[in-house]
């Protein structure tokens, strides 16, 4: 993409407020990289809407993808590892940069698929056409900025929620803070624990090759003792289990499994869902 | 499939039974689909290299990436291999390829290849390559080629980008760079996808067709009936559909 055309989608993005021609958008780009952060009043609302660094494509391809399969080093952190977000999501309809920060610089692209799902992911937050998001690459927590540029995100509402207490062996899904159900689950042994803290559903799959589980739900997060497994990168899942008696204990290698009426009502619940490790 | 097995398949089957998954008519649909496959590279003639890593979507989707590879080091190195497949989709890339034909035969400066990133992708039966600072023998590479563009080394090596062929089966091959030497005594493809189109019930969940997923029976529509995998913009986040497929899990 051209900096003239990002340039363009900026001021035409923001033509409610600027009514703005793209040359003068320019003029506004440029006053705010002078003026640098912090200013307040008019110059200020106008620095929230951070510029865009425009990448090319071919510069864009040479990043880094943020998929399950990605080891990103750099990304920032997660702000808030242990607290639910306000339940907003995005859909990437294409592919796009991810920023290390509100107009920063592009480390990573985002795909519009994540193992065969569309790309929607948990938003922890949000400033004017920023979005802050739960990466699914490697290390667990890492965050990245996206830029809805043209309208390549689709915005959304989530109400579902799910928290994970490892020590208890409980799960509980809630929607619009209703309980929806509560479960005795099954967790990583002390050798292979489940990560805790925040991560997301990044894909739902009809399993068509292991027969443990109909459904498995591949999060955001990887095995922290696992850098492989079973040829892929250690991605931790929830997914059900043949034999109840697994519930209850430490028993997987990383991964949480869940009754099969868990899985029934997990099923439905949006991508990009966060669930909550503890 | 594997779901057929007779091992663990009853508490299984009764868990997709739960969960409302019509698998029989699911896998059934699978099979009748053209195949995909994909490959990020592979070399046949006087030296070889397996399509690596292989993949086609006999089991649905899946994906795979590999950090290194084991080929003939005079022939060439190469970086991160992926290749994912799916019911009417594949994709396959290749991150700091280094070719280098002398090991075949003596070119001088025309023998060397590179590219920081060289991709295939096949969605629904249309292609497309892309390369990043592709270079041969020194001649920098559009990065989005178009189909069937030819760099000729005449008399002795032909190199196509973004070659795109018709299969028989009616499905479309794509690679993004392929070589072939002295009237193919020697070829070497790198990034390679091929796809069918998407038959009307293989679903694979582009996220604005929730309502029309009949394999899956309206496994997820009551619960979430104002939703209706609708994503426009401010409103509920869909329930997802499931796409039939492997991803190793840490169990």
């Amino acid at each position: 993409m051209s900096k003239r055309t990002s340039l363009h989608s900026h001021a035409r993005t923001r033509s409610g407020r600027f009514r703005a021609a793209p040359l003068i958008g320019l003029a506004a780009v440029v006053a705010i990289t002078v003026s640098g952060c912090g200013g307040d009043g008019e110059d200020g609302d106008q620095q929230a809407q951070s510029d865009v660094q425009p990448i090319a494509k071919e510069e864009l391809l040479k990043l880094p993808e943020a998929t399950t399969f990605g080891d990103i080093e750099g990304a920032p952190k997660d702000p808030a590892p242990t607290e639910p977000t306000d339940g907003a999501v995005v859909q990437v309809t294409e592919e796009v940069p991810v920023y290390d920060d509100k107009g920063g610089e592009p480390f990573a692209r985002m795909p519009a698929k994540q193992l065969g799902s569309p790309t929607w992911l948990a938003v922890l937050d949000q400033q004017d056409d920023w979005f802050q998001v739960l990466l699914p690459s490697r290390p667990n927590a890492s965050t990245g900025w996206l830029h809805n540029d043209n309208g390549v995100l689709e915005t959304a509402e989530n109400d579902f929620l799910v928290e994970v207490d490892t020590a208890d062996f409980s799960m509980t899904l809630t929607e619009a803070g209703n309980e929806v159900g509560s479960w005795e689950i099954g967790t990583g042994t002390e050798e292979h624990p489940t990560p805790t803290g925040r991560a997301a559903i990044i894909s739902s799959l009809e399993e068509s090759v292991k027969d443990y589980s109909p459904l498995v739900l591949p999060l955001s997060s990887h095995s922290d003792s696992h850098e492989t497994y079973g040829g892929g990168p250690g991605t931790v899942g929830i997914h059900g289990w043949p034999d109840d008696s697994v519930m209850g204990t430490e028993t997987s290698d990383g991964c949480i499994r869940v009754p099969a009426d868990a899985l029934e009502k997990l099923s439905t619940v949006p991508l990009g869902t966060v669930v909550l490790v503890s | 499939m594997s779901l057929r097995k007779k091992a663990a398949g009853g508490a299984a089957i009764a868990a997709a039974t739960a969960l409302g998954l019509a698998l029989l008519p699911s896998t059934a649909a699978a099979s009748e689909d053209q195949l995909s496959e994909a490959y990020a590279i592979g070399a046949s003639g006087l030296l070889n290299i397996e399509k690596t890593p292989y993949l086609d979507s006999s089991a649905g989707f899946q994906e795979k990436s590999l950090a290194s590879v084991d080929i003939p080091e005079n022939l060439a190195s190469v970086g991160v291999l992926n290749a994912a497949v799916d019911t009417g989709s594949a994709s396959a890339s290749v991150a700091d390829v280094k070719v280098n034909l002398a090991a075949i035969l003596d070119l001088g400066e025309l023998t060397q290849l590179s590219a920081a990133v060289i991709e295939a992708t096949c969605e629904n039966g249309e292609g497309s390559a892309a390369l990043a600072d592709a270079k041969i023998a020194g001649t920098a590479l559009d990065v989005s080629p178009a189909p069937n563009t030819g760099v000729d080394i005449p008399g002795v090596a032909s190199v196509m980008l973004n070659k795109q062929v018709e299969n028989e089966d009616g499905t479309l091959g794509v690679t993004a760079l392929s070589v072939d030497l002295l009237n193919s005594s020697q070829t070497i493809d790198i990034a390679h996808a091929t796809c069918g189109t998407k038959s009307d019930d293989s679903d694979n969940g582009d996220g604005d067709n929730g309502g029309d997923n009949g394999d899956n029976g309206g496994d997820n529509g009551g619960d979430n009936g104002d939703n209706g995998g609708d994503s426009a913009s401010g409103g509920k986040a869909p329930a997802p559909t499931p796409v039939t497929g492997h991803h190793p899990v840490t169990g």
